[in-house]
């Protein structure tokens, strides 16, 4: 049997999804580096040219990619363990016994169901400047008077974190419900145990929910941070990359490179970089979790 | 150690079912008490009360005469072992049985002379650095017990501990159960469904159905003088037989099983006269497998149906060839020793020791 695993046969069963896979992954990918490294721009009369290295160069000296590549930093390191930790205490929540729990997660799963360009718009609409603004109306309500409105999607400051949010509105839910089934995987014996043998309540949380949950928490943190490389859709609609590229990002930069300046080559080099920063990342992860999961 | 005490304790659960009613159980110091019943029959209920794991409705649980029912698990000071282990997977052994110590925040040094102390006495000292999964089931059945016994627990539980144990292995941990129990005089309960492990740990045995304590006794006294039917069939493999009786005031006889046996009724009420009341009623006549023999009196022709051979025994099956008619016939068992002589069909001569013989009343409690 095992013989057989590697025959023609098992080439042509699995020849529809290998082309898939070379046409629209492994082709784009491979076209994506040899563009990078040429000056390829759309609609210019001037001749093709390998330049090599150059788009490279030029792109880490571009103060706007520097600027997407710190906000996409902050991105990830404000957004992944906001979001995990809330999704971890959303999921602790919703694995109780109760009459109707299943509501409860439908409710709360509901924001990923929705596509990003809509949540992005409601949220624009909520990031509303003056007082009249439903978030302004919010913060001048909890403040007792002391907030004064202000122009989130076009402060500076602001700007940034009111993507932040939204994000993570849109984003909990996912990681909730993985973390979720992650939590019912954990045998109620454990539990008993860990009473009976003098554990209150916060050190079953320490000793037997966080590690149970080490591999469900390892990947979820992996797939938030490769979503939060890619933000695009709520900078698109929300800000379009400003005020003063305080929400420009790799992909954004990218996009716009590409399509609004129609320099293929340079946004194809920040397409390879993000992969590359991204690839790292994984790879750094996949390491923490064998590691894990060999004295496990 | 201490004393266990259940009084008129009742587990009713939401949607109204009992688990268990109106049990009442006094477990001495140091004693060893098996709560043995079918599955289903509330004794691993009993056991999660006592832990803590769930809540009492009714009644009162105490533990050296003080009343528990509302003090958390972490309190009560019992240890438990559960029947799947319950190990911490991603701990080491010695993590496993730290855990309880460090939770009880005491010193270093003091844990890890405890972990040594216990690791020694169950021949786990080898184990220590490794993770639960790395075990056989046999060496996770004693960590899980030393987990449970390195906080010196005022009661120890254990939830069919062996049940997932095979057969060679669950004899000889039974018999260490036992003299580790007796060693360290710990009071504990132990429940099971299996009537050879009840039998043979249990100081005192609690036979449990539906709910209800049925009997709670020395191991002998149950098998010998059974409460009522249910007790007389859950103990002994295969259990007692049970069948009907009738006892007739002209002819002074006992008809046993349709009128297979007959036995003169004057002895039996000089040994029960509490039997008078019942002559002329139908009754309910109990023999053991090992009561049988092909000798004494009365002797009855029976037809045997199957014989299984043990090679130094036999159980023979069949069914005594009386007055009834063949639809209404009972099967039974006898327990002979030596090896298979009979043929299946065949019909042979069979009595019984009389003084072997229970009574019942027609709703299953014993006479006498």
């Amino acid at each position: 049997m095992p013989e057989e695993g590697r025959g023609p046969a098992a080439f042509l069963l699995s020849a529809p999804a290998l082309v898939g896979l070379l046409l629209f992954v492994l082709l784009p990918f491979l076209l994506a580096v040899a563009l990078s490294l040429t000056n390829l721009r759309l609609g210019s009369p001037l001749p093709l040219e390998w330049v090599g290295l150059e788009q490279y160069r030029r792109i880490l000296n571009d103060p706007s990619f520097l600027h997407a590549l710190i906000n996409n930093l902050l991105f990830v390191l404000t957004v992944v363990p906001v979001q995990t930790v809330l999704a971890l205490a959303m999921a602790m929540l919703l694995n109780q016994r109760l009459g109707a729990i299943a509501w409860f997660r439908v409710l709360f799963f509901m924001p990923v169901v929705f596509p990003l360009s809509l949540v992005a718009v409601v949220w624009v609409l909520i990031f509303a400047p003056g007082p009249d603004g439903p978030m302004n109306a919010l913060l001048e309500l909890i403040s007792f008077g002391a907030w004064t409105p202000r122009d989130f999607l076009h402060d500076e400051q602001l700007a940034l974190p009111a993507i932040m949010l939204t994000s993570i509105w849109q984003g909990t839910g996912f990681q909730m419900v993985v973390i979720l089934a992650g939590l019912q995987a954990i045998s109620a014996e454990l539990y008993e145990a860990a009473t009976i043998d003098g554990a209150g309540c916060w050190q079953r949380f320490w000793f037997v929910t966080l590690p149970q949950l080490r591999n469900t928490l390892i990947f979820v943190v992996l797939v938030t941070t490769i979503l939060a490389f890619r933000l695009f859709d709520q900078v698109q609609i929300m800000t379009q990359g400003g005020p003063h590229d305080a929400t420009t990002t790799i992909m954004f930069e990218a996009v716009q490179s590409a399509f609004a300046r129609q320099q293929i080559g340079s946004g194809a080099a920040m397409t390879v970089v993000m992969f590359l920063v991204v690839l790292l990342l994984s790879l750094l992860q996949r390491r923490i979790a064998s590691q894990e999961r060999e004295v496990s | 150690m201490a004393t266990v005490e259940y009084v008129h304790v009742d587990k009713e659960y939401p949607n109204g079912s009992r688990a268990i009613e109106d049990f009442n159980l006094l477990v001495e110091d140091g004693e060893m008490m098996v709560l043995v019943g079918p599955s289903g029959c509330g004794k691993s209920t009993a056991l999660r009360l006592l832990a803590g794991l769930d809540p009492v409705s009714h009644g009162e649980l105490r533990i050296d005469g003080i009343r528990v029912n509302e003090s958390s698990p972490q309190l009560r000071n019992i240890a438990m072992v559960f029947q799947n282990y319950a190990l911490y997977p991603h701990m080491t052994v010695r993590r496993n049985l730290e855990f309880p110590l460090r939770m009880m925040k005491l010193p270093k040094a003091e844990r890890v002379r405890r972990i040594e102390e216990t690791a020694g006495m169950l021949g786990i000292s080898e184990l220590l650095e490794r993770r639960p999964r790395q075990l056989s089931g046999g060496q996770r059945q004693r960590v899980a017990m030393g987990r449970a016994l390195v906080r010196h627990p005022r009661v120890f539980l254990m939830d069919e501990p062996l049940s997932n144990l095979d057969m060679k292995l669950r004899t000889r941990i039974r018999s260490e159960i036992a003299s580790l129990q007796k060693r360290l005089g710990v009071t504990t309960i132990y429940v099971t469904h299996d009537q050879v492990e009840a039998m043979t740990l249990g100081d005192r045995i609690a036979v449990l159905k539906e709910g209800k304590l049925q009997q709670c006794g020395r191991p002998q006294e149950l098998y010998d003088q059974p409460a009522n039917t249910f007790v007389a069939t859950f103990l002994g493999n295969p259990g007692m037989n049970i069948f009907r009786a009738w006892s007739d005031k002209v002819t002074a006889t006992l008809k046993l099983a349709g009128g297979g046996w007959q036995i003169p009724l004057e002895p039996l009420l000089r040994r029960k006269p509490i039997l008078a009341q019942y002559v002329e009623h139908p009754l309910l006549a109990g023999l053991r497998p090992e009561a049988f023999s092909p000798r004494p009196t009365p002797v009855a022709k029976v037809l045997i149906e199957s014989v299984e051979s043990l090679g130094h025994e036999r159980l023979v099956h069949f069914v005594p060839l009386g007055e009834t008619p063949a639809a209404e016939r009972e099967t039974l068992v006898a327990r002979l020793p030596g090896p298979q002589v009979e043929k299946v069909g065949q019909s042979i001569e069979l009595g019984f020791d009389s003084g072997q013989l229970h009574l019942f009343t027609i709703d299953g409690k014993t006479i006498g």
